[in-house]
């Protein structure tokens, strides 16, 4: 699976997050390609989902979106990570 | 990492502001005074925030205000503003937001320690807490000086 972390910058939230998803797939052993993104880069198919800050959400307009309200709950973040695995 | 970059001058606590635009020109001063940021990534944070709604939101309390480095950061820095009252960002599920920590990275390498430095300090929440209630810059450096 391929995770693609978004921020307006590519430089802020996308990288927290992509840093908490790597620890998320390790504890869960699921195998997954995790990257981190600017808003202006994100392109349909370079990842199978996207995952992002809440506010930033409605702004990326391609593919399947993760909206992560509070990026430093982990927990909540795993949870709507294997609800996404499990659809 | 955190403590060598949140010295004392680049550290202010508010009671109150008025708005979130108050706040973002706060944190933005110590900064843009010294030479780490120019105006333009001030303005940039501006523009991106009409354009997308408060995108630096991260978790409730909690704003990292932050624009491209191509956008006028001149050296990696951070600033430090507290309101003691919170102050809306329009942020759906994080408002009030009390504690602003405003990024400005120019340097990729070290802006990745940095990233680490601060998602650590956010994931603490006993430590932003005791941040949020600090009276004196000198009992906020106490807690950060752990990152």
């Amino acid at each position: 699976m391929r995770i693609m972390a978004v921020c307006s910058t590519g430089l802020g939230s996308s990288f927290m997050i992509e840093m908490k998803v790597k620890e998320i797939l390790n504890e869960i052993g699921v195998e997954g390609e995790v990257n981190h993104t600017d808003l202006g880069s994100v392109t349909p198919d370079m990842a199978d989902v996207f995952i992002c800050t809440k506010d930033l959400a409605d702004s990326i307009l391609s593919g399947d979106v993760i909206a992560i309200p509070n990026i430093t709950d982990k927990a909540a973040m795993k949870e709507k990570l294997q609800e996404y695995m499990n659809q | 990492m955190l403590s060598q970059l949140l010295v004392d001058d680049r550290i202010a606590v508010f009671d109150s502001v008025t708005d979130w635009q108050e706040a973002i020109d706060r944190v933005c001063e110590p900064l843009i005074n010294d030479g780490s940021i120019s105006i333009s990534y001030k303005e940039a944070i501006f523009k991106s925030t009409d354009e997308l709604g408060p995108y630096y939101v991260v978790a409730p309390q909690i704003a990292m205000p932050h624009a491209r480095p191509d956008e006028g950061a001149i050296k990696n820095a951070l600033s430090l503003l507290i309101v003691k009252e919170g102050v809306s960002f329009h942020s759906s599920e994080n408002d009030p937001i009390r504690l602003i920590l405003l990024l400005s990275a120019a340097d990729s390498n070290q802006h990745i320690e940095l990233i680490t430095s601060i998602s650590e300090f956010f994931c603490h929440e006993e430590d932003v807490e005791k941040v949020i209630q600090s009276s004196s810059n000198q009992e906020i450096i106490e807690v950060i000086k752990n990152y």
